[in-house]
């Protein structure tokens, strides 16, 4: 960044003041933030949820909801004040001067209008083009943004293209009219890490190429270090920290910025390491598995054994009955395709894949939620695959394999208390009766994953991400099982109560000696947790074998892919 | 660095009564609907003893007068006064409209849900069940169930309970529809819960913030019903009072200017049915447990 | 279920039906002369009045449209208003008529200028296949000219094209007054036969829909359920042409409906009101109210004997003397028509028909005679009434419901749709308490017995069986009435019925129309329908 483009700032925030007024009074979001974004920079604004750095940007592009206004501060956009402006002026910059695009990128377009004509609206929208000169330059944005066929893709719906796909439709729209601002608010959280990459490469290449200047929320301090100029660090609606990537993370002034970037997963970090400055347990050493019969090597049995499991789903029986064409219009899709593997008790095996590999499928059939096709999975030697999934609860094996779901929110019933969550399971299968009994049992658990016990008679909604996960795993202990799949029980948790929640299941697998199935598509945090790695791609397991052999010598190209892919922070000096 | 929760206005979860008073105190119109309804249960509860006069006793000599102060509403052509059949009348249309109503709420929730939760062929045979109902006209149902099983206010109750299930069924067998899948589902069967446990005890209770709004559309609707049916010698016999009969009755007097027959009837059945849709939104805030804060 | 339904529903449920067939009703308030619109509150269903299934209303067809052999003549009233006269038979078609040489049959000489619609003439081979044609057919029409002795097709013979022959069965005064009531009319054979078919020999199908006679009115168009509308046959010859060119005839359901139409002005005539708006709207300017007594009809309460308390006479009599005669008449009948309780003595001064009966209210009577009764201890029944009369049925049953309750009979008023109301009460009997109206169409007392009191004949809807009654019928019905011991023996009928009662009468009804001043010729008939051949409008 040159100082003469430091002295004019494309977009300017000064003192920027937001706030909402709810049913329980005014509400600030955001309070007293400055900062500027230069022509051609990319500025990355850092936070954890309820930061408020996705409310500053709806206020810079004065979108925010009805209850919200800016109560302070000045926004200006190339002299222009956008605090004062009116509907006119706002409407002509949003879309021509300034972009956005955002998390969910299906929910951006709109599901009933080919994708090429919601391109071309925008072009007519604000007069750059009309008729057949709008479509001929849609057709081009899409291969601006690297759709191969664009002519074809044009017509197609959002539904009939995947994530990244939309994303990159997204991306299309937003430069369609040549801004020169992209806000891009955590454009690729939900793709796949492969997809991410791309995405922002693309987005990278894009503003390189235009001169663009781009501001870029995120979450994730891996990829702010790898894609951003300059970073502000944002707590609670204030900005902490604001410095150049290399200095952020090579001396943070702030106790703050220090916690997050210790607790962003990385290599080579240990598990302990991630924890906040102040927490005890960082002295503690690491908890090791606590491996009853020892791994393979020392013989003995394996606690999980899947042999040739197979999923496949058949496409829907189209006609009637006595008329079905003989060869079906489509092939059954083979979600999982005849993979089998060993998980010996005390172990933690991650099993990595990117959307659509399988992993989701394999879990489910494990914890027989889903019935397989085919295939066996013995536990403990017996074949709970025989047994269909109707009648699983009843089976006597039912306590032993439990669940971390990957969605909090999703996976807590809302009309139950967090103590009803954990004791649900008790009074079913716990062999406990009685109210007192099952209370206490649940009070124990709770203690166990360190939930606090004043919270118990809470609803979800009440409760914030990372006291819902507890909940979530207290639920899964309930019922002492031995073997635990944990479905990304961290991907939607701030960062730093991930570290918080990846030790708490490290301890737990040491203390009650549990074996692990850890699901991710996160390498880091699996390699954080795990000592053994499974790699699956397209219902096939690409590769298997102890994390630090896999990540550190990828025997296949997809292996190294993924791994490179994986957004890193510079190496930490804490 | 868990943050705590967001400080609620109540400082702990409340009993439902207490949750249930501070939500209608919070909206002005539920507090209004509240009133409302409290007043109509006490009619409701005590109206045989509050009314000045028998009901059903006749008096020729005073047939069709206008409202005085002796006969706060009128009397009716046999004499009889109309303030106290009113007000008696408030006991049964609420019992007929309650009944009916909660009858095809457990009837139609359990139905949806459990087609919603199962789906494939017990969900095709409920829907088909339930589209039949729907396309079924309430009188020949009701004259149909009349004929098998005796003419009573309890058959007509019934009637109007059936036809009713299917708004029910739709709006629950939606609601599972959307959740069958969802984490905790799975998780209540990893922690052994059965089908019908996750129906009646995960699923149900989540589908009722929507159908309790429905719910209270319907009990005016109910009332409605019963005096249609009425009308046509169903269920209500005469000379029990129902306002429903009573409005429909009326009505033939208008004409000839005897308008008080016709208009307190009616003006009750009004309040009522206006009190019960102003509390369909108050009764949702209380259901929904995300409404709490 | 949403606000715009209750709006729709409550409070206005049968005025808002009813609104629409106003809106439908409104021509012009000042008809173009020469037409006059009615308002009828029931529906016609048919026209054809030999039909199976054809209804009390459609039967005004029948006499607009078609003639018969004779008629009876017209009266006026102390008020002014004209009504037919049962004591005259007047010709029709039938120029003259006597008995044969040998008695035993009636020659009757059709007029020679008498056409149908279509030109034919009418001939007496016409009236052979009419006369025919409703025996045959069966039904009501069979029953009702069996009460004048005409049953089989034989009787009916045709001499040539203008002279016809009945053979009587047995001599009886009833005969020809029979061939003047709607039932027998005379159909334009001809054109009938030309749409017969093997399985319809007698063209219901078809004269169902086209009447095919020489009355008065053609039909020009019916739109069945809303209306029907009459045009003036000019070349009538039975009586003088009517006044009007047109008749519409609206079909509107509501009661308070064809009341506020005929005050408007709407319409010239509705027919058939209420008691309550005949008394009311009696003052009223420009309208014209006229309430005929129903001669030889009682409005009754039905006691079915086949139900077990009932059966004891005491109980039935404890019954009579519990009802609330003067309340129900003030409030069912708003003081309209003629009361039958308060006889003076229990045995008959003279053999006028209808009489008040000798019962009162009287509670302690009442209750005396129930405690000398089978049923001391009183017992639970259903008191039946018909929906589609309910205005006044409703009323009465509540009364009786509250008197029989203070002498231990507790009661529960059970309304029946109309639909199903005369297969209940006068097919299958099956009604233990209900409300019964009939009238006879032939104003002679031994003709009411005859159906009301006799032992399965379809008014008497009590189950009443008494073997005197039954022998008296036979010996009064067909006499003529100054034969020698005609009234000792109606005197012993009568007696036998105010102390047995199976049926207790509470009033004799009036059949009440109101209509505009403009409006003349309204003519009464004990059919109680709608005549309109002598209307005019000035």
């Amino acid at each position: 960044m040159t100082a003469a483009a430091a002295q004019h700032p494309l977009v300017a925030v000064d003192g920027l003041t937001v706030e909402f007024t709810t049913r329980d009074g005014i509400v600030t979001a955001v309070s007293d933030v400055s900062f500027s974004l230069a022509p051609g920079e990319t500025l990355g604004i850092v936070g954890e949820s309820g930061s408020g750095k996705s409310v500053t940007s709806y206020a810079l592009m004065r979108i925010l909801d009805d209850n919200g206004r800016v109560a302070a501060g000045d926004i200006s956009y190339s002299g222009v004040d956008l605090v004062a402006a009116d509907d006119k002026t706002m409407r002509a910059i949003r879309g021509r001067e300034i972009s956005m695009i955002f998390q969910n990128p299906r929910s951006a377009l709109n599901p009933i209008r080919k994708v090429g004509d919601q391109i071309a609206d925008v072009l007519r929208q604000h007069g750059m083009a009309a008729g057949v000169e709008a479509r001929r330059r849609a057709v081009a944005l899409l291969e601006t943004v690297r759709i191969q066929q664009p002519e074809a893709r044009y017509h197609a719906y959002p539904h009939e293209l995947s994530g990244g796909m939309c994303q990159r439709v997204v991306i299309a729209l937003a430069l369609a009219c040549e801004p020169r601002v992209l806000i891009a608010d955590e454009p690729t959280t939900g793709l796949d890490v492969t997809t991410q990459k791309t995405i922002l490469d693309l987005v990278r290449d894009l503003a390189g190429e235009r001169g663009m200047s781009m501001a870029l929320i995120t979450h994730d301090l891996g990829l702010a270090a790898e894609y951003c100029d300059r970073l502000i660090v944002m707590k609670a609606g204030k900005v902490v920290e604001a410095a150049s990537t290399e200095a952020l993370f090579n001396n943070p002034q702030h106790a703050y910025t220090r916690a997050l970037i210790r607790a962003t997963p990385r290599r080579g970090a240990r598990l302990r390491s991630l924890l906040p400055e102040n927490d005890p347990r960082r002295g503690q050493p690491q908890p090791e598995a606590n491996l009853r019969q020892g791994d393979s090597a020392a013989g003995g049995q394996p606690l999980v054994s899947v042999k040739e499991l197979v999923k496949s789903f058949a496409p829907a029986a189209s006609g009637l009955p006595f008329l079905k064409p003989k060869a079906p219009a489509t092939p059954a899709v083979r979600a999982v395709d005849a993979i089998s593997f060993d998980i010996w008790p005390g172990e933690s095996v991650g099993l990595v894949g990117e959307s659509g590999c399988g992993k989701s499928t394999t879990s489910l059939m494990l914890m027989r939620l889903l019935d397989p096709t085919s295939g066996s999975i013995l536990f403990e030697g017996e074949d709970i695959a025989a047994t269909p999934s109707g009648r699983f609860p009843k089976h006597p094996m039912r306590s032993k394999l439990q669940m971390v779901f990957q969605d909090p929110t999703d996976s807590l019933n809302p009309r139950f208390t967090a103590q009803q969550c954990i004791a649900d399971p008790v009074a079913r299968l716990g062999g406990l009766s009685g109210r007192k009994a099952i209370a206490d049992r649940a009070a124990e658990l709770a203690d166990m994953v360190r939930f606090p016990r004043g919270l118990l008679d809470r609803f979800p909604h009440q409760l914030s991400g990372g006291q819902k996960a507890r909940v979530g795993i207290a639920r899964a202990l309930a019922l002492r099982p031995s073997f635990l799949v944990l479905d990304e029980p961290t991907a939607a948790l701030d960062v730093s109560v991930q570290a918080v929640v990846l030790n708490l299941l490290a301890d737990l697998r040491s203390e009650l000696g549990l074996t692990y199935l850890f699901v991710s598509h996160d390498l880091t945090v699996v390699r954080l947790l795990c000592e053994r790695v499974i790699v699956m791609r397209a219902g096939k397991i690409i590769e298997q074998g102890r994390t630090d052999d896999v990540m550190d010598n990828p025997q296949s190209d997809y292996t190294a892919t993924l791994l490179a892919a994986s957004p890193q922070p510079p190496a930490a000096l804490l | 660095m868990d943050e705590p929760a967001a400080e609620t206005a109540l400082p702990s979860n409340a009993g439902f009564a207490r949750r249930s008073l501070y939500i209608l105190s919070a909206n002005p119109v539920s507090f209004v609907a509240l009133g409302g309804f409290g007043l109509i249960v006490l009619a409701a509860v005590f109206g045989p003893w509050l009314a000045p006069y028998d009901p059903l006793l006749t008096d020729a000599a005073i047939a069709l007068q206008a409202p005085t102060a002796a006969h706060w509403f009128g009397t009716d052509q046999l004499g009889r006064d109309v303030f106290s059949r009113v007000l008696v009348a408030t006991r049964l249309d609420l019992t007929i409209s309650v009944l009916a109503v909660a009858l095809s709420f457990v009837v139609g929730a359990g139905i949806g849900t459990m087609a919603g939760y199962y789906g494939g062929r017990a969900d095709r045979i409920a829907s088909r069940v339930v589209d039949t109902i729907m396309a079924f006209p309430l009188f020949v149902l009701a004259m149909g169930i009349v004929a098998a099983m005796g003419n009573s206010v309890e058959n007509i109750i019934y009637a109007t309970a059936i036809i009713n299930v299917p708004f029910y069924a739709r709006v629950a067998r939606a609601e599972a529809n959307i959740r069958r899948n969802a984490g905790f589902v799975q998780a209540a069967k990893l922690s052994g819960n059965s089908g019908m446990r996750i129906v009646g005890m995960h699923l149900f209770p989540n589908a009722l913030p929507p159908m309790a709004v429905q719910a209270s559309l319907n009990l005016g609707w109910a009332i409605l019903n019963a005096a249609g049916l009425s009308f046509i010698g169903l269920g209500v016999k005469p000379p029990t009072p129902e306002w429903g009969i009573m409005v429909a009755e009326g009505a033939n007097f208008i004409v000839s200017g005897e308008w008080w027959l016709a208009l307190f009837p009616g003006g009750a059945l009004m309040i009522t049915v206006f009190t019960f849709n102003l509390m369909g939104d108050a009764l949702r805030d209380i259901v929904d447990p995300r409404k709490r804060t | 279920m949403e606000r715009r339904t209750f709006l729709k529903a409550a409070g206005a449920a049968t005025l808002g039906a009813s609104s629409l067939s106003l809106l439908k009703a409104l021509p012009a308030s000042a008809a173009p002369s020469g037409v006059a619109v009615v308002a009828i509150s029931e529906t016609i269903n048919s026209l054809d009045i030999h039909r199976s299934g054809t209804n009390r209303p459609s039967y005004q067809i029948a006499v607009n449209c078609y003639d018969r052999l004779v008629a009876f003549g017209t009266k006026t009233m102390p008020d002014g208003s004209l009504s037919y006269d049962y004591s005259k038979i007047v010709p029709d078609l039938a120029a003259s008529w006597g008995p044969s040489a040998d008695g035993k049959s009636l020659i009757f000489k059709l007029r020679d200028d008498a056409r149908f619609w279509d030109g034919a003439p009418v001939t007496a081979a016409d009236v052979k296949w009419s006369l025919d044609r409703a025996v045959t057919l069966g039904g009501f029409p069979a029953v009702q000219l069996k009460a004048g002795s005409l049953e089989k097709t034989e009787q009916f013979v045709v001499i040539d094209d203008l002279t016809f022959r009945i053979d009587l069965i047995r001599e009886s005064k009833l005969t020809i007054p029979d061939l003047a009531v709607p039932v027998p009319m005379i159909i334009n054979s001809k054109l009938a036969l030309q749409h017969a078919t093997p399985d319809d020999p007698w063209a219901t199908e078809y004269l169902h829909r086209n009447p095919a006679g020489s009355g008065a009115f053609k039909i020009a168009r019916w739109d069945p359920g809303q209306q029907i509308v009459y045009e003036r046959n000019d070349a009538w010859t039975s009586g003088k042409l009517p006044g009007v060119k047109r008749v519409v005839v609206r079909e509107v359901p509501s009661q308070a409906t064809n009341r506020a139409l005929v005050e408007k002005g709407d319409v010239q005539l509705a027919f058939g009101i209420p008691d309550k708006d005949a008394s009311e709207l009696a003052g009223k300017p420009g309208v014209k109210v006229v309430s005929t007594p129903i001669e030889n009809c009682m409005y009754c309460i039905g006691l079915n004997v086949n139900f077990e308390p009932l059966k004891d006479v005491k109980v039935r009599q404890a019954i009579a003397h519990a009802v609330p005669y003067a309340d129900i008449f003030k409030v069912a009948a708003y003081n309209k028509g003629a009361p039958m309780w308060g006889g003076p003595s229990a045995t008959p001064a003279n053999i006028a028909w209808p009489q008040p009966f000798p019962y009162d209210t009287d509670y302690d009577k009442a209750k005396e005679l129930m405690a000398a009764s089978s049923m001391p201890g009183g017992f639970e029944t259903t008191i039946s009434i018909d929906l589609s009369q309910s205005n006044w049925m409703e009323p009465t049953a509540l009364l009786l419901q509250e008197g029989l309750a203070k002498i231990g009979i507790k009661t529960v008023v059970d309304k029946i749709p109309g639909a199903n109301w005369r297969t209940a009460s006068l097919v299958e009997k099956r009604l233990p308490i209900h409300l019964e109206t009939f009238g006879g169409w032939l104003n002679y007392a031994d003709y009411y017995f005859f159906w009301a009191y006799v032992k399965g004949h379809l008014f008497n809807s009590s189950n009443y069986y008494n073997a005197e009654i039954e022998t008296l019928v036979d010996e009064t019905l067909h006499a003529e009435t100054d034969s020698p011991g005609y009234e000792a023996k109606i005197k012993r009928m009568i007696e036998i019925a105010f102390h047995d009662v199976p049926r207790i009468p509470i009033w004799q009804p009036t059949l009440n129309s109101a209509m505009s001043t403009k409006l003349a010729g309204y003519e009464y008939w004990f059919h109680r329908q709608l005549d309109v051949r002598k209307f005019d409008v000035s």
